[in-house]
């Protein structure tokens, strides 16, 4: 099956996350950080009322926490609520949190196009960053696109 | 829409079908047989809609059930059988058994119902034996009656009202289903999918056990259902030739010649029935039923609207006021060039480079002047679509805001019920009254208020009114009053709770709070009735004699009084023993928005919630080493004789405390250990000592050095107190709670979140999250202050004392912390109303009192041009005290002197500043205004 993934960079390293996955992409973050917090949690934002936890996932890969630069954008995923009956229907393979989550980026990246078939499992370790958190790799012409697992990634057991 | 949804939507509606049953009920058992035949109609409706609705659905136990209850009210209704109490007992029980089945639909297939049902069997009739066909009947009608006997009249009448047809069905077992390896049961349970198999030949339905061997080779079945005939087959999964329509009209043609003359009979009667049936149809029509989780939504987006709204509200008033700036330097600009082009024009003459220069400068000119067209004109048009925007926004917001509004009906309607059962078991003689059902309230409210409220009114019903020969002994009625009442005032819902009982003896309440170890005997002594009356909201107290199973095991009053309070209202009592008690709630309109405090640490914004929030303490950053203290590993302050253990909501929260640089105006970290170690340790406490000398020495602005006074909340959590030290306190803001994120679950020091005027968002402390965290040992303080008592320390205490005047030549101090506000008026906002002088104030009036009416050795006030009132901390009727001028406020330790001065109201006096000062004891002019009110 083909699927398309919204690609983003942490630590200038290529991510990538299923697109039925994305609600919205958001440059503007008006953060307000929360503590006591778990340490991926960067605070929470206002979008049009609703309140967005943005987490930052760079902590549990194991690439230390985001600066914000000029490109950080959010990533703003879709609720389980959402995501729930396309995971049943086999669309998805995994599920969103129950809150509206943002996911901080250090810049947006292109949409690409893959068929499943080309995705590669993932060792234990990719460029440094924790292999559980992976569910695939994908060799693109002279990089390499980690595929998140986000459930793993958004859990919030800690 | 599926199934589930249409299920879903049928109990919503058969839930207040029930509703509205209960009280017709109730008003058919007080007037018997004299009751309106609209009543009667009313609930034979309601009872049919229920039992219509879940036939479609296959839940046989809620059909039967109102199936039976339908079979009653409809002989009530022909004036088969009296209406007496067993009836109206029997229908109630029926009701509530419906009720508890439409909870639990899925469920209500396993609820037995025997006992329901044997309570109405003795006023259904004795069966309704089918009727002999007749020659009238079709063939296929007298075909099916003849082979199915146990179809009745009423199940041929229930297809027709319902819209249903009847088929018989010949079912070729071998070709149905030995051939699709089906079962009789599975195919029916299928089919009950779509409508309801009446009967069958052989009888298979209600057998349940012993299933025969081999399944008779052709089924006979009579299935009723909605669905047309050329539709059946495919439902159904049969081949169509088994189908066969049974034709009701000949049936239909029958009921109605039956009908007609008893109808001409009771012409009037059947007038009623057609006009209540038009104005319900009415009702439904303009009531849409909508989902809360949609209207949550557009309440977020009607929120947002606001907030995008005030941002073109702004942009706007800047563009008015740049906009006249820049038509101005446009036009100096077309001043200048045309003064140019003359200037050009006149020194030069016509020589043939300047004509391009000149050109130049001419379309230059005209691009000018076009771009004068646009400027203020155009501004004022946008100004007046901004306006618009403006004006529907907010209606839109209020809109939205109401359709979440519910009537207190909902609630109350149960009322009548609970109380007549109550008076029945209880063998008392009650009356209910009810005013203002149709006050409205935030629909989560209206759902968290229905416990309390009901715990409320049983009490009355079992504690308050008393039996009827008690009363009789006392002087009263036989019939005891609970009175419920609601209204709005202040943007607050007041319920009232009211009864005409017993009453509450105060000091049965103080022996029992002794007794229960809530409070010292000593205490008891010293407090007055009203505080002893609040004692019955505390955890664990019940002055009931006889425990019942309708209230007083002790778990009552505090709850209802936490639930309240969760929910932001106040819960207050006034009682007179032998006369009655009423308790009344203070609400807010809607449990979404909050009054709160907002504090702030560094650049964080926090609210607090108004509810958990009694005052707000200033320290002046001098006094801070003399007023903290030290116990145990506890910091504390000392508040009018309290010991007050302190958090630094920093320290919580892990945030880095900051301070205003008084040099610089800059916020900067404070490195400040805790407070009290500075005394330890000389160095620290020099290092910190010179700051603040530099503070208040240093810099001469008076502002840098308030802001950092140390500022403290002084919060309740649970029984506790305990001051949260804050770097600022900015603002009190209606806030909309939205629940805390998944994520931060873990931090229970955060009741949830909100967003602000500005769009960011902020957290909301949780009082009782933050004690805990805090892990204050309040243990270890109380025992601290034991030891003060035992040791008779004398602390010097300081007391923050309001000095004002009343226009005569005394000076008076009152303690600060027992007055609320400090309205300031004018002479001529006092209203007259008889003798009593009042101003408006939060939109209700508020009474004045003057001084010298309670404390008759002082002078007289004279009549100021501004007066400046003081409204009192915990009044139960809303009375401020008159003052001329408030002088100032101190703080300091006072010597009070009883002998110059003295009695009731006055504490006695005292040298303020060199100056005599009367201190007034708040507590008892408090109570002398109540009574004089």
């Amino acid at each position: 099956m083909i699927r398309q993934y919204a690609t983003f960079r942490l630590n200038e390293h290529l991510y990538g996350i299923d697109v039925l996955l994305v609600r919205e992409i958001n440059r503007h973050i008006d953060l307000t950080e929360v503590s006591p917090a778990p340490e991926f949690v960067r605070g929470l934002v206002n979008l049009r009322g609703q309140i967005v936890t943005i987490i930052d996932p760079g902590v549990r890969l194991g690439l230390g926490t985001r600066q914000m630069l000029d490109t950080s954008c959010s990533i703003v995923l879709k609720t389980r609520q959402e995501t729930d009956r396309m995971v049943k229907e086999g669309l998805l393979a995994e599920h969103t949190p129950k809150d509206t989550v943002g996911i901080l980026v250090d810049s947006i990246d292109d949409m690409v196009l893959f068929d499943e078939q080309e995705i590669e499992a993932p060792p234990p370790n990719v460029n440094g960053v924790d292999g559980t958190y992976i569910s695939g790799l994908i060799k693109l012409e002279n990089q390499l696109l980690s595929l998140l697992r986000l459930d793993r990634l958004l859990s919030s057991a800690q | 829409m599926n199934e589930q949804d249409m299920l879903t939507d049928l109990i919503l509606e058969s839930k207040e079908h029930l509703e509205t049953i209960e009280p017709d009920l109730l008003e058919l058992e007080q007037k018997g047989q004299d009751v309106s035949s609209e009543i009667v109609n009313s609930i034979f409706r309601a009872v049919h809609s229920v039992k219509g609705g879940f036939g479609f659905f296959g839940k046989t136990h809620i059909v039967e059930l109102s199936h039976a209850m339908e079979n009653v009210m409809s002989r009530v209704r022909d004036g088969e059988i009296a209406v007496t109490p067993e009836l109206v007992d029997a229908l109630l029980q029926g009701l509530d058994k419906l009720r508890a089945m439409l909870d639990d639909v899925e469920g209500s297939e396993s609820m037995s119902f025997d006992q329901e049902r044997a309570l109405l069997q003795p006023f259904l009739s004795a069966a309704s034996a089918p009727e002999t066909p007749t020659g009238n009947d079709s063939d296929s009608l007298s075909e099916l009656r003849s082979r199915h006997p146990e179809v009745t009249d009423d199940h041929l009448k229930d297809a027709i009202k319902n819209g249903r047809q009847v088929y018989q069905i010949n079912l070729d077992t071998a070709k149905e289903l030995t051939a699709k390896e089906r079962k009789t049961a599975d195919l029916f349970t299928e089919w009950e999918k779509f409508g309801i198999v009446l009967d069958t030949q052989p009888p298979l339905l209600k057998q349940k056990q012993g299933r025969p061997k081999r399944p008779p080779k052709d089924i006979s079945i009579v299935f009723t259902t909605i669905l047309e005939s050329d539709l059946v087959a495919d439902a159904l999964q049969i081949d169509s030739d088994a189908i066969l329509t049974i034709d009701l009209r000949p049936f239909r043609e029958q009921l109605r010649q039956k009908n007609r003359p008893a109808e001409n009979d009771n012409s009037g009667k059947t007038d009623t029935k057609a006009t209540a049936v038009k104005k319900k149809d009415n009702q439904f029509e303009d009531a849409l039923r909508v989902r809360v989780n949609l209207l949550n939504n557009l309440m977020n987006f009607a929120g947002e609207l606001v907030l995008a709204r005030n941002q073109l509200l702004q942009t706007m008033t800047h563009q008015f006021e740049e906009t006249p700036k820049s038509e101005m330097l446009v036009r100096t600009i077309m001043e200048s060039v045309t003064e140019f082009i003359g200037r050009l024009d006149s020194s030069t003459g016509t020589h043939a480079g300047n004509a391009a220069v000149e050109n130049e400068l001419h379309s230059l000119e005209s691009r000018i002047r076009s771009l004068m067209k646009f400027p203020l004109s155009e501004v004022r048009s946008l100004a007046s679509i901004v306006q618009n925007v403006d004006v529907v926004t907010t209606m839109l917001q209020e809109g939205i805001m109401q359709t979440r509004l519910q009537p207190l009906a909902v609630v109350f309607n149960k009322f009548p019920r609970v109380i007549r059962d109550l008076a029945k078991n209880l063998g008392k003689q009650i009356v209910l009254e009810q005013v203002g059902q149709d006050v409205e309230l935030d629909k989560s409210l209206i759902e968290l208020l229905s416990d309390p409220l009901t715990h409320l009114v049983r009490n009355c019903a079992d504690h308050g009114i008393e039996d009827p020969s008690v009363r009789e002994k006392a002087g009263k009625p036989k019939e005891g009053h609970v009175v419920l009442r609601a209204y709005q005032e202040g943007g607050k819902v007041i319920i009232e709770v009211t009864d005409d009982g017993a009453g509450v003896d105060a000091d049965r309440v103080r022996t029992k709070a002794v007794e229960r170890g809530i409070i010292t005997a000593e205490q008891a002594q010293t407090m007055n009735d009203r505080e002893a009356l609040l004692l019955i909201f505390s955890p664990g107290f019940s002055t009931a004699q006889n425990v019942s199973d309708i209230s007083g095991r002790g778990v009552g009053m505090d709850v209802v009084k936490t639930n309240i309070e969760r929910m932001g209202g106040t819960v207050e009592i006034e009682s007179e023993h032998g006369q009655g008690t009423s308790i009344i709630l203070r609400l807010p309109l809607t449990l979404a928005i909050i009054p709160s405090l907002i504090v702030s640490i560094a650049d964080r914004r926090f609210a607090i919630p108004q509810v958990g929030l009694e005052e707000i303490v200033r320290i002046r950053a001098g006094d801070v080493t003399k007023r903290v203290e030290r116990i145990g590993e506890a910091e504390v302050i000392r508040l009018r004789g309290n010991l007050l253990p302190l958090v630094q909501l920093s320290d919580v929260l892990h945030i880095a405390p900051t301070f205003i640089d008084p040099k610089t105006g800059e916020r900067r970290i404070d490195r400040r250990s805790r407070w009290s170690d500075r005394r330890g340790n000389p160095e620290t406490q020099q290092a910190a000592e010179s700051v603040y000398k530099e503070k208040r020495t240093g810099t001469p602005d008076r502002r840098a050095s308030l802001s950092n006074a140390v500022k403290i909340a002084v919060l309740r959590a649970e029984k506790n107190r305990y001051g949260l030290v804050v770097d600022d306190v900015l603002d009190s803001e209606e806030i909309v709670v939205k629940p805390l994120p998944e994520y931060l679950k873990s931090s229970s020091c955060y009741a949830g979140a909100t967003i602000m005027g500005d769009g960011k968002v902020a957290m909301i402390l949780d009082p009782n999250g933050i004690a805990s965290l805090a892990d204050l040992h309040f243990d270890e303080i109380d025992k601290q202050a034991q030891k003060d008592k035992s040791k008779n320390v004398t602390v010097a205490e300081t007391e923050k004392l309001l000095l004002f005047s009343t226009g005569g030549t005394e000076l008076f101090g009152v303690n600060l912390g027992t007055i609320a506000r400090i309205e300031k008026r004018s002479l001529e906002e006092v209203e007259m109303i008889g003798d009593k002088q009042l101003v408006t104030y939060d939109d209700s009036s508020l009474r004045l009192f003057h001084l010298h009416r309670f404390l008759p050795a002082i002078s007289p006030s004279e009549p100021d041009q501004t007066m400046y009132i003081l409204v009192p901390k915990n009044a139960s009727r809303p009375f401020g005290f008159v003052t001329s001028r408030v002088k100032d406020t101190v703080e300091t330790s006072i010597q009070i002197e009883t002998h110059s001065v003295n009695g009731p109201g006055i504490r006695g006096s005292a040298l303020i500043n060199e100056k005599m000062t009367v201190i007034l004891d708040m507590e008892s002019l408090l109570q002398q205004a109540e009574q004089a009110f």
